[in-house]
């Protein structure tokens, strides 16, 4: 199992056909350890392309799901869980430099990613921290308090 | 994903900017659809033929049940509504289109669904107005967003959040429309559905669609809905698809390179709507 093919399977899931919205995206997983079970946590938000940048709403689904088989633990509507802002941000466009190192960021990711599913796979355990990390340097401030709870050791 | 150009080459279709319906148009969909809700409600209505009534009060429980009399309601609608017009019947272009391109049936058939064309209401309301664009094209209703968002609302297939996936094509269904769903459809499923003279709803990520934030985004996921038109591939090395895209404001019968296009479709991992045209060609046809 890859990143990608975890989250194509997050994708398919009969639990993300019937809850989330076509108009909302999902941001990439982050990864905890629950009763020796692999944990994906989903965030979910809305996202609209502007001439000045990105608009992105905060999130307002969190899915969880076991892993690496594909298995529904929880949806939770975040407007009703705690505190939760209306308002909408907007991420300016950025450089080509600023590109480029957040690609390479994403790169390093998905190498993470893959390689804590074959651990996983291979011993049934795995560190998660150095995949947590990468994805807190590509995720919004605010989106990864939303995971901070569950992703942090 | 790569850098690429931008998608929003203008396409000439000689489309108007608004279309308006006539003054003395003589079917209000409003109406209809306000009928259907007393009718879900048990009230009386003289409006409604009483065995129609009748069947959608047996059917209230029965969400098919419910769609196979709305379609009935709504197809006696459409029927008087041909009378009233003398019974013309006219075809599109689009269907009788053979496997080779052929540039007059393709901008008939462009012309005939970027008529439809708006912006999305609401940020959420995608799904439903692509489905607008469709239900307006085939069934000539001069039916609005605004009151499908309405219907959507009282049905259950837009509560809170937005449509999902799993409610995409209820309102097609609802205006008598023939619905086929692809979870995984290939561009091959979507040429073939084009050829047929078909309109296609495709769920696609708004951000891979303009190519520079797919590669600064952590988002793994489709979040927005386009009807797709046509495929344009009188140039082998540069094929095209056209798309009404409600999200946008220069989203009517907009031309985007089909690599732009599938890596936008990627991932929904293929998610398609194929609404199958009425064989009278539809009735917008006569408008």
């Amino acid at each position: 199992m890859t990143l990608q093919g975890l989250m194509r399977d997050i994708r398919q899931d009969p639990v993300c056909r019937a809850m989330l919205p076509v108009d909302m995206t999902m941001l990439y997983p982050a990864f905890s350890v629950k009763r020796g079970i692999l944990c994906a946590h989903v965030l979910c938000h809305r996202a609209a392309v502007k001439p000045e940048g990105l608009e992105i709403w905060p999130p307002e689904l969190r899915l969880e799901f076991a892993c690496p088989r594909v298995r529904p633990i929880s949806v939770v509507n975040l407007k009703f869980d705690g505190p939760y802002t209306e308002g909408t941000k907007v991420l300016p466009n950025r450089s080509p430099e600023e590109k480029a190192r957040y690609s390479a960021a994403m790169r390093r990711l998905a190498a993470l990613g893959d390689g804590l599913l074959a651990e996983w796979e291979e011993t049934g355990a795995a560190d998660v921290s150095p995949y947590n990390e990468c994805l807190r340097s590509v995720l919004e401030p605010s989106q990864w308090q939303l995971l901070a709870a569950f992703a942090e050791p | 994903m790569d850098m690429r150009e931008s998608m929003d080459r203008p396409l000439d279709t000689g489309v108007p900017e608004s279309v308006e319906h006539p003054a003395d148009w003589p079917i209000n969909d409003s109406a209809i659809l306000k009928n259907l809700e007393q009718a879900r409600a048990g009230t009386e209505n003289s409006e409604i033929a009483p065995d129609v009534l009748e069947r959608i009060r047996e059917a209230r429980t029965d969400r098919s049940g419910q769609t196979d009399i709305i379609r009935e309601y709504i197809d006696r609608a459409r029927d008087t509504m041909a009378d009233m017009r003398g019974g013309e019947t006219e075809r599109l272009a689009a269907g009788e289109r053979g496997s080779d391109f052929d540039p007059d049936a393709f901008r008939e058939s462009v012309k005939a669904g970027a008529d439809q064309w708006h912006e999305q209401l609401e940020p959420n309301s995608c799904a439903i107005a692509s489905q607008q664009f469709v239900i307006s094209e085939y069934t000539g209703l001069p039916v609005t967003e605004a009151e499908l968002i309405e219907t959507a609302s009282q049905m259950g297939w837009y509560e809170g959040l937005g449509t999902s996936s799993a409610d995409v094509g209820n309102l097609l269904m609802a205006y008598g429309i023939d619905v086929t769903i692809r979870p995984e459809g290939d561009f091959d499923d979507l040429a073939s559905a084009l050829a047929a003279g078909d309109r296609v709803l495709t769920a696609v990520q708004n951000m891979a669609m303009t190519t520079e934030w797919a590669d600064g985004y952590p988002a793994f996921s489709a979040n927005h809905m386009v009807e797709v038109l046509d495929i344009d591939d009188s140039d082998p090395e540069d094929p095209r698809v056209i798309v009404n895209d409600p999200g946008i404001p220069n989203g009517r019968a907009m031309s985007m390179s089909r690599e732009n296009f599938e890596d936008a479709w990627r991932t929904s991992g293929g998610y398609m709507c194929v609404a199958h045209r009425p064989e009278d060609g539809g009735r917008g046809a006569q408008l």
